[in-house]
C-alpha cells in the first residue's frame, strides 16, 4: 500500500477539497490508484509499448498529458504529489458523478474514458448486465483488468464496488438457513429390519458388488439448499417412501452407511390396489370343471404430482441446475433490472444452488429408483483391471477381433456387451401407511404439460410380490 | 438462423449458392424440394395488393415471428455428424440442431419394465429383465403463420412457422440415417433424384434434449394435423423411442454406469471400417440444376392450381 506520508497528506488534502464525492470514498480510491499506477513511486513513468511508444503517464497517479490538460489545467503532467492528487481527484469526482456512483465505471474512465463510455452504453442497453460481462462483451477486457487491480489494491472494499455491495447485501439479507427437522426414520409400522450392506459383505459378493458412490450423496429432503413447500406437511403426514432390498436380505446403501431411503416430495394422489383370485373354468358335458390357483399377485397403481417446482427465486419452469453455464448466466443477467432494485435478487440468482429445484430433484431420485428396480446389474469392474470390463471400450477393442477368454468365459467384445446385463435381483420395498409392499415397478410415466405448469404429473404401476401389513389392538 | 448447423429453418444462402438450400438427406420417398421464390413472384401469383391492401410481400415477411425467442433451449433435437461448415459444406465433426419455434406444449415420457409372470401351483413366479425402451411423446402447436397482412392461410407456405414445421418433417425423415451414395455417384439435382430410393448405410442415434434429459434414439412417428377450427397453425404429435438416457452436464444429476459401446452400424463404428467416408467431403445439398427465376412462380401456380381443383 502507498504509505508515503507525503502521498497520504496529498490524498487527504485532495479528497477534502474536491466536491461532490464523499472524502473517505475519494481517499480510498486515490490510495488504491496510486498503488496500482506507481506502487507508491513518485517518479514512476510508464514504459513504451508497441501500442503506445510514447507514453506520458507519470507520477503517483500515472497521469497522462491528456488527463492533465483536461483536469489539471496544464499541458504536461507534473510529478508534484499535491498536483497529482488534486488532478486525479478532480477527474475521479467527475467520472463518479457521471456514472452515478458506479465505482467500476469511474475507475475504468480514469484509466480509459472511451472504454468506460462503451461499457456504460452496453450496460444501459442490456439492463442487469454486470460490469465484468459488459467489459468483455465490448472488447474492453483491459479495463476490467485495471479495475480488478485497483480493487485488489484497496485495503478495504471500495464503496460502490461489487465486493462492497455484496458485503452490504449479505449483512442486510443473511443467507436463509433451514432446519432439517425430519430425519431418516420412517414413521411407519412394519419397517424392514434389515441392515445396510456392510463393507465386508460387499467385498465377498462374487463378482464383487459395485456400489454406486452416488449413494453417499445427500438426499434431496436433507439438502438445506433446496426450497420446498412440503417440508412441514411431510413432518405430519409422511410421504410414500422406498428402499431397496438386496437378494442377500440387506438394504441397499453405501457400504457401512445407513440404508438409503427415497421419498416422494408430495404423497401420491390416487392409490389403487388390485387384488384377485385366479380361477380357470371349463365347461364340460357333465358339468363345470374349476381349477383354483389361489390369489393373484397384487398390483398397485399410483398417480402423483412432483409437487411445485420451486427454486430460490420462487415458482419456476426452469430446469434444476447445479452449475450456471455461460448461457444461463447471460439470461439471468438480462432478467434483473439493477436500476429498479433487483440487485439483491440478481445476486441471489447467481449463487450456485439458487436454481436447484427440490421437486425435480426428488422426482429424479424416484426415476433412479425405477431404473434400479431392485436389480443387480453385471458390471465386473473389479474382476478385471482392463477398461473393457468397465463398460468403456477403446477403438481397437471395439473393432478388433478378440479372442475367447477362459477367465471371462467369453471374448472381450462379448464381455463388454454383457456390461449392465441383469445378474440377479432383490426387491423394491414400498412403504405406504401401515403397509410394506415388496416387489418391483412395472411402468412409470410422467407428463410435462404447459396446461399444468410448475409441476409434472406421473403415474406408476407396482407389482407386489408379497405384503406385510400391521393391524392394531388395544394393549 | 444464425448458425450454419441449425436446421430449424431453410438455411441462408452461402455465396453464389443462393438457390441451394442445404438439406438433410432422406431415403427418397419423401423429399423436400427447395424452391426459390421472390416476394414479387408471390405477389404476382397471388392476390397480393389486388385485395385492396397496400401491403405487398417483401423479404422481411419470410421471417415474421410472433413467437418469443425461447428463454432457454429447453427442447432441442441433435443430429450428430450432420453439421455444416460456415460455407455450407458437410462437417461430420459437428452436429446439426433443430429447435422448435415454440416448444411442444406437452411432453409425456413412458417407461416399461421387461417382465414376465407365470402362475404355478405353488404361487407366482416373476422374471424381471431390466428396463425396456423409453417412449417420449411430444405434442404441441406450431407458431402462428404470419406473412403479409398478418395471419394467413393463403401464404402459409412462405411463413417462418410453416418452414419450421417442414424442417421438423425433414429432421424426422432423416432420423439419423446415412445413405449410400449421398455424394459420389448420386444425382446432384433434385429433379434427377426425386423419389429415387437410397439405401441405408448406417444409423447414428438422434439425440432429443428436453429439460435436463438427453435421450438417444430415433423418431417413431410424426402426425401433423391442420384443423379449420384452429386456423393459421398446425398441431403435431411426435413420438420418439430412446435406448439411452443421460442428463445435461449443468444438472445436479449423475449419469448411470458408463457404457460407451457403439452398435455396429453407428457412425463411429462405420468410420473404423470405412477409412474414407464419402460423406466426409460431401456437400449435403440438393442443388437445383440451374437457378430459374420463374420456377418459384411456376411452383406457386402449380400449388394454387391444385388447390383450386380440389376445392
Amino acid at each position: 500500500m502507498a504509505s508515503s506520508p507525503v502521498l497520504q497528506s496529498a490524498i487527504a488534502t485532495a479528497s477534502n477539497n474536491q466536491t461532490g464525492v464523499d472524502p473517505s470514498y475519494m481517499a480510498s480510491m486515490l490510495t488504491a490508484i496510486a498503488q496500482t499506477e506507481s506502487s507508491g513511486n513518485q517518479n514512476a513513468a510508464a514504459a513504451p509499448t508497441a501500442g503506445n511508444p510514447n507514453p506520458t503517464s507519470k507520477g503517483y497517479f500515472g497521469i497522462t498529458d491528456a488527463f492533465s490538460q483536461q483536469w489539471g489545467g496544464q499541458s504536461t503532467a507534473s510529478l508534484d504529489p499535491g498536483w497529482q492528487a488534486t488532478t486525479a481527484a478532480t477527474g475521479l469526482a467527475y467520472y463518479t458523478q457521471l456514472y452515478n456512483g458506479n465505482t467500476e465505471l469511474a475507475l475504468a474512465a480514469y484509466n480509459k474514458p472511451a472504454s468506460a463510455a462503451a461499457i456504460n452504453t452496453y450496460m444501459n442497453n442490456n439492463p442487469g448486465t454486470s460490469f465484468a460481462y459488459a467489459a468483455n462483451a465490448t472488447g474492453n477486457s483491459a479495463s476490467l483488468t485495471y479495475v480488478n487491480q485497483v480493487e485488489s489494491n484497496s485495503a478495504t472494499p471500495l464503496p460502490g464496488s461489487t465486493a462492497t455491495n455484496a458485503a452490504i447485501d449479505a449483512a442486510a439479507n443473511p443467507a436463509p438457513t433451514y432446519t432439517v427437522a425430519d430425519s431418516d426414520n420412517i414413521p411407519v409400522v412394519g419397517n424392514v429390519t434389515g441392515q445396510a450392506v456392510t463393507t465386508q459383505v460387499a467385498a465377498n459378493v462374487t463378482p464383487t458388488l459395485i456400489v454406486d458412490t452416488d449413494l453417499t450423496l445427500t438426499p434431496w429432503y436433507k439438502d438445506s439448499d433446496l426450497v420446498r413447500g412440503t417440508k412441514k406437511l411431510n413432518a405430519f403426514n409422511p410421504p410414500v417412501s422406498f428402499q431397496i432390498l438386496l437378494p442377500n436380505g440387506q438394504l441397499l446403501g453405501h457400504p457401512g452407511a445407513a440404508p438409503i431411503t427415497l421419498r416422494l416430495n408430495a404423497s401420491i394422489k390416487t392409490y389403487d390396489i388390485e387384488q384377485s383370485h385366479v380361477v380357470n373354468n371349463t365347461i364340460t358335458r357333465t358339468g363345470m370343471m374349476m381349477t383354483m390357483w389361489g390369489q393373484q399377485a397384487d398390483l398397485i397403481t399410483g398417480t402423483a404430482s412432483t409437487g411445485a417446482f420451486m427454486n430460490q427465486l420462487g415458482l419456476t419452469q426452469f430446469m434444476s441446475m447445479s452449475t450456471l453455464d455461460v448461457q444461463t448466466q447471460q439470461l439471468l443477467n438480462q432478467s434483473f433490472d439493477l436500476s429498479v432494485g433487483d440487485e439483491a435478487m440478481y445476486k441471489l440468482a447467481n449463487q450456485p444452488s439458487a436454481l436447484r429445484v427440490a421437486a425435480e430433484d426428488c422426482f429424479m431420485e424416484f426415476l433412479a429408483l425405477f431404473k434400479n428396480n431392485g436389480v443387480v446389474y453385471f458390471q465386473p469392474t473389479n474382476q478385471q483391471a482392463q477398461p473393457i470390463y468397465n463398460g468403456t471400450v477403446n477403438t481397437t477393442q471395439q473393432t478388433g477381433v478378440t479372442a475367447w477368454s477362459p477367465l471371462a468365459g467369453s471374448s472381450t467384445y462379448e464381455a463388454s456387451y454383457r456390461n449392465n446385463d441383469v445378474l440377479t435381483r432383490g426387491e423394491v420395498v414400498f412403504y405406504f401407511g401401515t403397509n410394506t409392499y415388496y416387489g418391483y415397478f412395472k411402468s412409470l410415466n410422467w407428463r410435462m404439460d404447459a396446461e399444468k405448469p410448475y409441476q409434472w404429473d406421473f403415474n406408476f404401476v407396482f407389482q407386489v410380490e408379497h405384503t406385510s401389513s400391521a393391524t392394531f389392538f388395544p394393549n | 438462423m444464425a448458425q450454419a448447423s441449425d436446421f430449424s429453418d431453410v438455411l441462408p444462402p452461402y455465396g453464389d449458392h443462393e438457390l441451394s438450400p442445404i438439406q438433410l438427406p432422406t431415403r427418397g420417398e419423401w423429399a423436400l424440394q427447395p424452391v426459390p421464390i421472390t416476394p414479387s413472384a408471390i405477389d404476382n401469383a397471388g392476390p397480393g395488393a389486388a385485395v385492396g391492401d397496400v401491403n405487398i410481400p417483401n423479404a422481411r415477411n419470410f421471417t415474421i415471428r410472433a413467437a418469443l425467442y425461447p428463454y432457454v433451449d429447453y427442447v432441442v433435437v441433435r443430429l450428430p455428424h450432420r453439421g455444416l461448415t460456415s460455407t455450407g459444406a458437410a462437417d461430420p465433426t459437428q452436429a446439426a440442431y433443430y429447435r422448435f419455434l415454440i416448444n411442444p406444449s406437452s411432453v409425456s415420457v413412458s417407461k416399461q419394465t421387461e417382465d414376465s409372470q407365470t402362475m404355478a401351483r405353488a404361487g407366482w413366479q416373476f422374471g424381471v429383465w431390466g428396463e425396456g425402451f423409453t417412449t417420449i411423446s411430444l405434442s404441441g402447436k406450431t407458431a402462428g403463420q404470419y406473412f403479409t397482412n398478418g395471419l394467413t392461410n393463403y401464404f402459409k407456405e412462405f411463413t417462418l412457422s410453416y418452414r419450421n414445421l417442414q424442417q421438423l418433417m425433414l429432421v424426422f425423415g432423416n432420423n439419423g440415417y446415412f445413405y449410400e451414395g449421398e455424394v459420389s455417384g448420386s444425382p446432384s439435382s433434385y429433379a434427377q433424384q426425386a423419389f429415387q430410393r437410397r439405401r441405408i448405410k448406417l444409423h447414428q442415434d438422434v439425440e432429443l434434449m428436453v429439460g435436463n434429459f438427453i435421450w438417444h434414439g430415433m423418431f417413431q412417428s410424426l402426425t401433423v394435423t391442420q384443423d379449420a377450427d384452429t386456423p393459421f397453425l398446425a398441431n403435431f404429435e411426435l413420438k420418439f423411442m430412446a435406448w439411452k438416457e443421460q442428463y445435461r452436464s449443468s444438472s445436479p444429476y449423475h449419469n448411470g454406469k458408463p457404457n460407451t459401446i457403439q452398435r455396429g452400424h453407428s457412425y463411429g463404428e462405420y468410420t473404423q471400417y470405412v477409412t474414407s467416408m464419402s460423406i466426409s467431403n460431401a456437400a449435403q445439398t440438393q442443388s437445383l440444376n440451374q437457378p430459374s427465376s420463374s420456377m418459384g412462380t411456376e411452383f406457386l401456380s402449380y400449388v394454387r392450381g391444385a388447390a383450386s381443383q380440389n376445392t
